[in-house]
Order: structure tokens, then C-alpha cells, then sequence
């Protein structure tokens, strides 16, 4: 796990919170909402295999 | 490295383009608006300034949809009769009246449906009680526009920088 | 579309139906609110249909207008209209005065006078109008709608494919119809027209600025007609007119008339039968007596 995923998916964390903001002030809630969940859908995709490697992780040290 | 800076400027500008054009919409009523305004404007003069016909002044009004109601008013239509027959055909895709809301057509409802019908008086009254209406009308689809013209610039701005991030 | 295909349009088909024989001959259609339609042809009338609702009456004469009323609100309160061909239609209602002013408020009866142009039906006082002694200024005199607007027109017509120059002075727009600068009745190939013009203003602006040999215009006997003709004498150019009355007496009996046969504006006086188009007598002046024999 590089630094620069990191800053990636804070990256990423950050332009989403401002584009629902923008939408918000425009008094697009709907898409507000939307433009949030797909944000947090994409950082999800983008972490899948780390969550994988974790959980997998998890189970041998626990020899599960 | 620096062709990764240059690819991820590509994408954000692009985002931004692609906002922009999204905008559209909006500049286009905007633009509509402002070209019935300055037909009506010629109307009026045409009309109440050299008593010209209905018809021949629609004609003459240098605005495709006043030329479409005026092409409607053959056959001993009157402009009411005709712009019911046109304003579908002129709100599809392709026609002068795309971009109109529902009020601007209201607004050209009230036009017709009394264009012609009374005095001289009477008909200066109608075009600058109208002109009024699609004035204030063109003043907040201009704000509009404007509006939708940064929101969507910022917004495909933030999309491109989102993606250049995940991709590159 | 002619006048009659839009009267067809507007009003029910079998109100033409009931007159099928005499459409033809047809010279007007009399709208009135609340009664039914009256057709009236040569030799005879007939109502016919349904009584006209008042919104039905107002409906017919905004369409007939071309949906546009303001641009004929200064005919219409002088209580008639021109449509596009030539027809005159009269309108009967409620005026309203304002100091000098009369406005049309309500419209309660129109008469349709179908215009017709009947070539050839001036061919009888031709040698009379331009014969041997060069063109003579020539008065129609008769009752209103026995075709004095017809005949100046097929006079006009024939001086200009004669070859002379022929302007015409026509404040009702019912000598030529102009539509768009245009006139779309046959006045002839040599001719102008002044359309719309107050026919003193019209007379004396022709004469400077088209130079004609003949000028021809409908109903005279408005304020300033004489000085007019008068004027027209004088500068050498023919005058063919019309005006209503009866006869030769009658005439007279119309100061602005009596000043310009006197002042020796006229040649020649015809006068039109009973019937349309019916010529009864044409007469000439007597030398330098004042008075007319037959030509």
C-alpha cells in the first residue's frame, strides 16, 4: 500500500464532497446525492483488492 | 511523468468542455428569446407603424418561427389557428422553438391568439404588453445561463480532475 | 383565393347551394347579425340559411380582413373596406364619436359588392373618351352599383393599351386592388397608380411627378375635387371620373359637381342605365352653351 493511493482516494474524497456541494447550492439535491454514492462507490471499487487482501489477511492470522 | 501531467490536463479539460456544451441548453432559450424580441420589435413597427397585413408582416419579421406561422396562416387561418398548428412541429427537435420552456410558449400564446383582432391601439398595447413579458423572461434565462454555464463548467472542471486521478 | 371561394369557406356550404343557379350572376352578399344571409343577383334576391350570430358576423369579417383589423381601422370608420381583389364591402354598426373622430365600435351588417372586371365594357363610349378630337375628359354619372368603378377601369385598361399614359388616382383602392405595390387587377401596361391617396393630393401629385395624359379616378364630389379638376384642365391633362347621381340635374344639384361641369372640367357625361353595365346616353358639351346634347 503506496502513499499514492492514498492521496488518490483522498483526492478523490475531496473533489466529491465539493461537486455535491456545488449541486446542493444549485438545488440539485437528487444529483447531489447521486454525485456522493457514486463517489463512494468508485473508492470502493478502487480499494476491492486491498479490502480482499485484508480480509484474507485477517483469516490466516487467525487460521480461519 | 510529465506525459502523465499532460494526459491528466487533457482529461480536465475536457470535463470542462464537455460541461460547457451540457450548458447549452440554457444559452440557447437565452438566444431564442433575445431573436423573438427583436421580431416582435419589427412586428410591432411593421404592424401598427406601416399598417401591413398580419401575414405579409410575420413574413417579414426575419424569424423562422414567425415565418412558420405565417406559412400557417394560408388558407384563411388566423396567426391564433396557426401557431396552435405550429407550436408542436416548432418545439421538436430542429425547430425554431427547441430550447422554449412552457411560459415562453405561453407568452407566444398570448401573441397570436389576439394578434390582428382589434385596433390599432389595441394591437400596440398587445405587442408592448408582450415584449414586456418575453423582456423579463429573456433577462432570467440570461441569469440562467450564466448560472448553468459555471455550474457545469466547474462541475465537468471536478469530473476530469476525479478522473484523471483514478485513470492516471 | 377569389372572394366568392372565401365566402364559401366561411359561411355553410348550402347557404350557396339554395342560389346554385344564380352564382354567376351573384353581385352581393348582405351579412347582418341575427338575421340570415341575403344573396342578391342580377334580376333578383333570396335569404338564405340560418340566422348569423353576432360573434359568427365578427368572425367572417376579421377572416375577411386578413386577421387584420387595425390595418383597415381608417376605412372602416368611414364605414366600408376594400378587400383584396377590388370588392368593396360596406359595414353598418355602432359608431362611437369622439369629438371629430368616428370610430367603429360594434360591426352589426356588411354588404359584399363582388368586384368583376368586365373587359371590353367600356368599348361603347371609347370613341367618345379618345376618338377623332384626341382624348376628351369624360363623368359617368349613376345610382351606386351599377358598375361606374367597372367601366373607368376597362377605360383605363383600353387608353393604356392604346398607348396613351394613364395614371390612376385611387383613394378606395378599388380601380386596380393594389396588393404589395402591385395591382391585381388589369389597369392596363402604360398605367400608374397612386393607391390610397386623398384624391385632391393624389390628382395634382400625379400630374407633377408622372406627367399623364389621362387620369382617372372613382367618385369624385369630396371637398377639393373641383380645384383638382380644375387644375388637371389647365395643365392640358384628361380627367375620366365617376360620380353618383341620377342624371344630368342631379349632378348640378351637387355644389362641388355643379363647379367642375361649369368651369368646363368634362367633355363628355355618360350616363348608365337601370341594369349594370347598361350604358343609357352619352353626352357631349354644346360648344362653348354650357349645355349637352348627344354625342
Amino acid at each position: 500500500m503506496d502513499v499514492d493511493f492514498v492521496f488518490r482516494i483522498a483526492g478523490i474524497g475531496v473533489i466529491v464532497t465539493v461537486i455535491a456541494q456545488l449541486l446542493t447550492r444549485a438545488g440539485r439535491d437528487d444529483i447531489a446525492m447521486l454525485a456522493t454514492l457514486s463517489g463512494l462507490l468508485i473508492v470502493l471499487l478502487m480499494v476491492v483488492n486491498q479490502i480482499s487482501d485484508f480480509f484474507t489477511s485477517v483469516r490466516s492470522l487467525f487460521s480461519l | 511523468m510529465e506525459i502523465r501531467i499532460v494526459l491528466a490536463l487533457c482529461v480536465v479539460l475536457c470535463g470542462a468542455l464537455c460541461g460547457k456544451s451540457l450548458s447549452d441548453s440554457a444559452r440557447r432559450r437565452a438566444e431564442t428569446l433575445g431573436s423573438i424580441i427583436e421580431a416582435v420589435r419589427r412586428l410591432r413597427v411593421r404592424m401598427t407603424g406601416m399598417f401591413e397585413p398580419v401575414q405579409s408582416a410575420l413574413q417579414h419579421a426575419d424569424s423562422p418561427l414567425f415565418i412558420a406561422v405565417a406559412d400557417g396562416m394560408k388558407g384563411g387561418r388566423s396567426a391564433g389557428e396557426a401557431w396552435e398548428i405550429v407550436r408542436d412541429k416548432a418545439g421538436r427537435r430542429g425547430g425554431p422553438a427547441e430550447y422554449l420552456l412552457k411560459e415562453d410558449r405561453q407568452a407566444l400564446t398570448e401573441l397570436f391568439t389576439d394578434l390582428g383582432q382589434s385596433g390599432r391601439e389595441e394591437q400596440d398595447l398587445l405587442l408592448g404588453g408582450v415584449l414586456q413579458a418575453l423582456e423579463a423572461l429573456h433577462t432570467t434565462a440570461l441569469a440562467k445561463a450564466g448560472e448553468a454555464n459555471r455550474l457545469y463548467m466547474t462541475l465537468g472542471l471536478l469530473i476530469g480532475l476525479m478522473l484523471a486521478l483514478i485513470v492516471i | 383565393m377569389g372572394t366568392l371561394d372565401r365566402l364559401k369557406a366561411l359561411l355553410s356550404h348550402d347557404i350557396f347551394e339554395q342560389i346554385d343557379n344564380h352564382q354567376s350572376d351573384l353581385t352581393e352578399v348582405r351579412l347582418r347579425a341575427g338575421r340570415p344571409v341575403q344573396m342578391v343577383w342580377i334580376g333578383g334576391e333570396a335569404l338564405c340559411g340560418a340566422p348569423l350570430d353576432p360573434e359568427q358576423l365578427h368572425a367572417i369579417v376579421t377572416a375577411l380582413m386578413d386577421y387584420s383589423y387595425y390595418a383597415r381601422e381608417s376605412e372602416l370608420n368611414q364605414g366600408f373596406f376594400t378587400l383584396n381583389d377590388g370588392s368593396r364591402v360596406g359595414v353598418c354598426g355602432r359608431i362611437a364619436r369622439n369629438g371629430a373622430d368616428c370610430r367603429m365600435t360594434e360591426i352589426s351588417s356588411i354588404c359584399l359588392r363582388i368586384a368583376r372586371s368586365v373587359p371590353g365594357c367600356a368599348d361603347g363610349i371609347m370613341p367618345a373618351v379618345d376618338g377623332k378630337r384626341g382624348l376628351k375628359s369624360t363623368l359617368i354619372l349613376s345610382r351606386p352599383g351599377l358598375g361606374k368603378t367597372t367601366l373607368l377601369r376597362d377605360i383605363a385598361r383600353q387608353l393604356s393599351e392604346a398607348g396613351r399614359r394613364v395614371s390612376l388616382a385611387d383613394e378606395r383602392h378599388e380601380l386596380a386592388a393594389c396588393r404589395m405595390g402591385m395591382p391585381t387587377l388589369d389597369v392596363g401596361p402604360r398605367t400608374d397608380v397612386l393607391d390610397g391617396c386623398p384624391r385632391p393630393l393624389a390628382i395634382a401629385t400625379l400630374i407633377r411627378s408622372m406627367g399623364p395624359d389621362v387620369i382617372v379616378t372613382d367618385e369624385i364630389g369630396g371637398e377639393g375635387d373641383a380645384k383638382a379638376l380644375a387644375d388637371a384642365a389647365r395643365c392640358g391633362v384628361a380627367v375620366a371620373a365617376s360620380a353618383h347621381a341620377d342624371s344630368v340635374e342631379a349632378a348640378l344639384a351637387r355644389s362641388m359637381l355643379r363647379a367642375a361641369i361649369r368651369e368646363g372640367a368634362f367633355h363628355n357625361i355618360v350616363l348608365l342605365g337601370r341594369r349594370p353595365g347598361e350604358i343609357r346616353q352619352v353626352l357631349e358639351l354644346d360648344g362653348g352653351g354650357g349645355t349637352w346634347k348627344s354625342a
